[in-house]
């Protein structure tokens, strides 16, 4: 049963890492920050970062699904190490790999970077916890 | 979510106290009725452009409670446009002779003196000395980068007004939107009053005999911001300052009621305790403890927890709010999360009183057999 959970819990991360950068907190010119129809955007910065976001959120999904079907002991160490580097990636893509718009006011700035980095610690956590409970 | 409300609050205060202060004028005119839009553009750093004669600077300057003043232009760069390499940013032309809210900055920095070419930044652009940006097809380099307030001064570019009518002069052909901005036009002129020696009044009764002498403007006063900051949050903050009192008084009582079933839960292990010898003074503080050490660890991840979210998400809080937003100092804060951290303690010791008491007075035998 625990480990069906933490299939579950990272499989919701995945969920919410694929909301955030869309709908929750969204990048420029995304979501409620999306021009009017007939004006189309013209590319930001940081919609190569959303995109990694999206896919690395898909990834979390399909590995979360694993413990879910399949709720062994093995599952969830890869599951566990899984959510590890994909907490790792989903701040090295903002951060460093895919960037954000430059100016600090900006809405990938000000909202969905604050929020990656909250959601990857969180990430982090549940695969540490995950670990934990592969070692008991 | 006492310390979020208050946090804002102080932190809402601080910055307006260094915005003002960087504004350093006493006074600020700009066109009739339009002082509330500059408010707001200098709390949010939205841009906001408007013109007027002048013809109006030297009205004010001659006006005899006036010690001096200064013009003030303002532009908006253009959004989506190659020509400007930063979209949709404020730019305030400034009068570098004349000047003195920007000019006591550089007093105190190596640069001296700003050239026809040269800018000085905001804080908030996350631009550095010696970039090179272009605004209207002109390019400018970075001369300095002024202290943040947490105001929308943090997202202005300070430009030399000459440079700025030569700039809307050169857009039409340099620019994929021509400036419209004529040399004999101004947005804002800064004043500072005369003091009471010098037959000077108080900023208000200046402010009203400026305006009734030219019915052309408005005016603004330092003040004005402080109240309309308030203003913008008065709503949040009673609904986050009702909430938390809402919270404190359930919590306080759910901590009653759980300790109070976690008593009743371990009778017979206080019956058996209170049977080899444990006084009631003992039992009464091993419950009391317990108690402060659970209060204690939850205030410290719940302070952990909101100053993680207060930091991660102050812009977007300050954007939303439309108020300033520039962390208190490092002494005002500790006290804030010290007393956040003692009132957590103080309430988790107070609702564990009474079932503290009412253990510690069980006579052991009855303890022992109620709880078989």
């Amino acid at each position: 049963m625990r480990i069906r959970i933490f299939g579950m819990l990272i499989l919701v991360w995945g969920l919410i890492l694929i909301l955030i950068p869309w709908v929750l907190f969204p990048v420029c010119g995304a979501g409620r920050f999306a021009s009017s129809p007939g004006h189309p955007e013209k590319p930001h910065p940081c919609w190569p970062t959303a995109k990694a976001e999206t896919v690395l959120g898909i990834l979390s999904i399909g590995i979360g699904l694993i413990p879910l079907l399949k709720p062994t002991r093995k599952s969830i160490l890869g599951a566990s190490l899984s959510s590890i580097i994909i907490s790792v990636l989903v701040v090295l893509f903002p951060g460093f790999i895919t960037g954000l718009c430059k100016a600090p006011t900006m809405a990938c700035r000000i909202g969905t970077l604050p929020a990656l980095v909250g959601l990857a610690i969180i990430m982090l956590l549940t695969g540490l916890a995950g670990l934990a409970q592969y070692d008991s | 979510m006492q310390v979020s409300y208050r946090l804002i609050e102080l932190a809402s205060q601080h910055s307006l106290e260094l915005g003002i202060k960087r504004l350093g004028a006493d006074l600020v005119a700009v066109p009739r009725g339009l002082d509330q839009t500059l408010e707001q553009s200098y709390l949010t750093g939205e841009a906001v452009t408007f013109y007027m004669d002048r013809t109006v600077k030297d009205k004010i300057a001659g006006n005899s409670l006036v010690e001096k003043v200064s013009a003030q232009v303002f532009i908006k760069s253009l959004a989506r446009a190659s020509c400007c390499s930063l979209w949709n940013v404020y730019l305030i032309g400034f009068e570098p002779e004349s000047d003195f809210t920007i000019l006591p900055w550089l007093s105190n920095h190596p640069l001296r003196k700003i050239n026809p070419d040269q800018i000085l930044a905001g804080a908030g652009l996350g631009l550095e000395e010696g970039d090179t940006v272009r605004f209207y097809g002109r390019s400018l380099r970075v001369a300095g980068i002024l202290d943040p307030t947490g105001m929308g001064l943090d997202q202005t570019v300070f430009i030399p007004i000459q440079t700025a009518y030569l700039m809307a002069r050169e857009s039409a052909v340099k620019a994929e939107q021509p400036l419209p901005l004529g040399p004999d036009q101004i947005s804002a002129v800064l004043i500072k009053l005369k003091p009471a020696r010098q037959g000077g009044m108080p900023g208000y009764r200046s402010a009203y005999e400026l305006e009734k002498a030219i019915p052309e403007i408005s005016i603004i006063q330092p003040d004005d911001l402080l109240v309309r900051a308030q203003a913008n949050l008065a709503g949040t903050l009673r609904t986050l300052r009702s909430a938390s009192y809402a919270i404190w008084a359930i919590t306080a009582l759910l901590i009653g009621l759980v300790f109070a079933l976690a008593a009743n839960e371990r009778q017979r292990e206080i019956g058996i305790l209170r049977a080899l010898g444990a006084t009631q003074g003992f039992i009464f503080r091993m419950i009391l403890w317990e108690a402060l050490l659970l209060a204690g660890s939850g205030a410290i991840i719940g302070l952990i927890l909101s100053m993680s979210i207060l930091a991660g998400f102050s812009r977007l809080i300050a954007l939303s709010l439309q108020v300033p937003f520039y962390w208190p100092g490092a002494f005002e804060l500790g006290l804030l999360l010290f007393l956040a951290a003692v009132s957590a303690l103080l309430t988790a010791g107070v609702s564990a009183l009474v079932p503290a008491i009412q253990s510690s007075r069980q006579d052991p035998y009855e303890a022992i057999r109620r709880g078989e």
